[in-house]
């Protein structure tokens, strides 16, 4: 009896797994300037399931808060989404008024942020800002929100959490304040979580407990994990899809496993390389030549050209089309072979 | 003047930093942080060694008392077997030619006012160092050691992207050819691209010019690749020191364990073990008596939290304070 239900149980998460939850298609946000309209989120398109851990890896300036945002229509002005479709449970987010995403927003798609300590409200309790939250969505009793507050609490593995109520953001250490954030996220029982570098401000033995915090609300409450990071450390240990991002645009999108033994993109493999490995003594790092360049300043064709090692001539001529590589795994590069 | 014999480049015995935390009416100094506590290492011509550590270990306040940006509250620091604590006025200014270091906020370490040719020369300025077009020329040609183009002299430094301000403030402490170079997080705050970039720099600058490192990071991965020995700070005090590679595979001290266990590594198969260490990094102030790890260790037993461990040979040059490692 048991084999057969846990079999069940397995093949059930699958199928669940399948099941989208949020598909972004060709989001295009662009900023005004002096020499024009310069896009810094250029047709990303990506797909989280439900349940699922995605990640958007990229470094400084790539744009990949700026997409996480997006999810919000939060760009800050005079930036603006120009194109593209956000989809959540099947509904458009860009066609919403300012009302409904007003309530979708902290309800069903959160958000937690890098720094917590610029993130929480100096002078209110954590009670105060959690059951904010939740004043903010429902019609609640105090008691009702307060509990809610509690359980949220608990739930992130904040000690003693009734107590810690009337407790203020000073009163709490870099991983406690984290935690604090992703309870305040949870509190309404989104389907959708978006954390922006959540553990870059954190040390490491602080960082691998929130993973397992967020690797565990995942695994009890379903909740799908959109992160935004810089560290491929952190996409090795949480993800099950990554996409990398250069230049506002996607560059690969693969399993984690395929972007750690199999990379495609030679930007996905540069990045690989130059981080160095753990066990010392090795000798010269194979860092990628030249320095990412600005976006009302990107080169013709692919962005990536001018810093890659396979480029040439017809790198120049429009930017790469996504080919195939693997199963689910696909580069934006005129390089790359096609697979079948 | 005090010195000693000695081999290394430079050596710091027993330095301890306390901060007063003042507090209450007539600001009473209330209790101290004990940022450093007791902390002995030394270094050698040419050689590097990595000193890592989370927030509040006491790391930076170490690379700061070494270079006399920080007065240590006691021990001693010889350079090249001289008292460089007792140094005073004309004779450390003289002395401060051979020390350098770089700071981890290339933002913040460099002056907006200044253009990056006046950054780079100003430690050739305070030393009286050539006239006017010697430094031009010096300045030029340490720019273009760093990877910078010798035009951007005139430019200021809003112009330039993290990885080369970094490099304009490596241009700016080679200047006056130090034997010994702190690097206080260099690459903290760069993008990984950036950050192979310029650790390969500090490797090949230190070839060229033999210079002695103290590397401090909290990113173990850039500290197993760069340096010789590698010092592991918790709470004020140096936990393991020893070579870097055998410190990376096979560390003695339960905190080293836990750190190179909770590091992520690049390989999803690597699996999801729970947190090695439950709880945060308890306050340095006053610190209670015993092991300062004892509390989150997994080993601990009842007598560590009374009697605090000393650094013990374990032999092959490394050493770990534990009772039971």
């Amino acid at each position: 009896m048991l084999p057969s239900l846990l079999s069940g149980g397995a093949e059930s998460v699958i199928i669940s797994a399948m099941e989208e939850l949020l598909k972004v298609e060709d989001l295009v946000v662009s900023f005004p300037s002096e020499k024009g309209e310069v896009r810094v989120v250029d047709g990303v398109s990506l797909e989280v399931g439900k349940g699922e851990a995605a990640a958007v890896v990229g470094e400084s300036g790539c744009g990949k808060s700026m997409t996480a945002l997006s999810l919000f229509r939060l760009v800050p002005y005079p930036g603006r989404i120009v194109g593209g479709r956000i989809l959540l449970k099947g509904r458009d987010l860009m066609q919403l008024g300012e009302k409904e995403i007003c309530a979708t927003r902290g309800r069903d798609l959160t958000m937690v942020f890098q720094d917590p300590l610029s993130a929480l409200n100096p002078v209110m309790t954590i009670g105060a800002q959690i059951t904010e939250a939740v004043h903010a969505h429902e019609k609640v009793s105090k008691a009702e929100a307060t509990d809610r507050a509690v359980e949220a609490l608990e739930l992130v593995g904040l000690p003693s959490a009734k107590e810690r109520l009337k407790a203020y953001p000073h009163q709490f250490s870099g991983g406690m304040r984290q935690r604090v954030l992703i309870a305040m996220a949870l509190v309404c029982g989104p389907s959708l979580l978006v954390a922006d570098e959540p553990t870059t401000a954190i040390d490491v033995t602080i960082q691998a407990q929130i993973l397992d915090l967020l690797d565990r609300l995942r695994e009890e409450k379903g909740l799908a994990i959109l992160l935004i990071t810089h560290d491929l450390g952190v996409v090795a240990r949480f993800a099950e899809r990554v996409y990398v991002m250069y230049c506002g645009r996607v560059v690969e999108e693969a399993p984690v496993k395929d972007i750690f033994q199999n990379p495609a993109h030679p930007y996905t493999e540069g990045l690989l390389a130059s981080v160095p490995g753990m066990t010392g003594g090795a000798t010269r790092l194979k860092a990628i030549p030249g320095t990412v360049p600005s976006p009302d300043a990107l080169p013709p064709g692919c962005s990536f050209a001018p810093r890659c090692p396979l480029q040439d001539s017809g790198c120049e001529v429009g930017a790469p089309p996504f080919t195939p590589v693997g199963e689910a795994h696909s580069a934006r590069c005129f390089k790359v072979e096609a697979s079948k | 003047m005090k010195s000693v014999e000695t081999t290394a480049l430079i050596e710091a015995r027993n330095l301890v930093k306390y901060f007063p935390v003042r507090r209450g009416f007539f600001n009473r100094v209330a209790a101290h942080v004990h940022a450093v506590d007791d902390v002995s290492f030394s270094i050698d011509r040419g050689e590097t060694l990595g000193l890592v550590g989370e927030t509040g270990s006491g790391k930076t306040t170490v690379g700061r008392c070494l270079v006399r940006l920080m007065e240590p509250t006691s021990g001693s620091i010889f350079f090249e077997g001289e008292d460089l604590l007792t140094l005073k006025g004309r004779k450390l200014r003289e002395k401060r030619r051979d020390f350098q270091i770089v700071f981890q906020d290339p933002f913040g370490s460099l002056n907006p006012r200044m253009t990056v040719g006046a950054i780079v020369a100003e430690p050739l300025v305070i030393h009286k160092l050539g006239n006017r077009r010697e430094r031009t020329e010096r300045v030029a040609a340490l720019l273009e050691r760093v990877g910078l183009d010798p035009s951007v002299m005139s430019r200021y430094p809003h112009e330039f992207s993290g990885g080369q301000r970094q490099r304009v403030g490596i241009a700016r402490a080679i200047a006056l050819k130090p034997r010994f170079v702190v690097c206080d997080e260099p690459v903290s705050a760069l993008d990984v691209s950036v950050q192979a970039q310029i650790v390969n720099l500090l490797q090949d600058l230190q070839e060229e010019l033999g210079m002695g490192y103290l590397f401090i990071a909290h990113g173990l991965n850039v500290v197993a690749h760069i340096s010789t020995r590698t010092a592991v700070m918790y709470l004020g005090r140096i936990v393991e020191i020893g070579p870097t590679r055998e410190i990376f595979t096979g560390a003695l001290h339960p905190y080293t364990k836990a750190l190179l266990e909770a590091a992520p590594k690049l390989d999803p198969s690597a699996g999801k073990g729970p947190p090695p260490l439950e709880g945060d990094l308890p306050s340095n102030m006053d610190p209670p008596p015993g092991c300062r790890f004892a509390a989150r260790c997994p080993i601990a037993r009842p007598d560590c939290s009374e009697k605090e461990p000393q650094l013990r040979d374990f032999g092959g040059d490394r050493f770990a304070a534990c009772h039971y490692a």
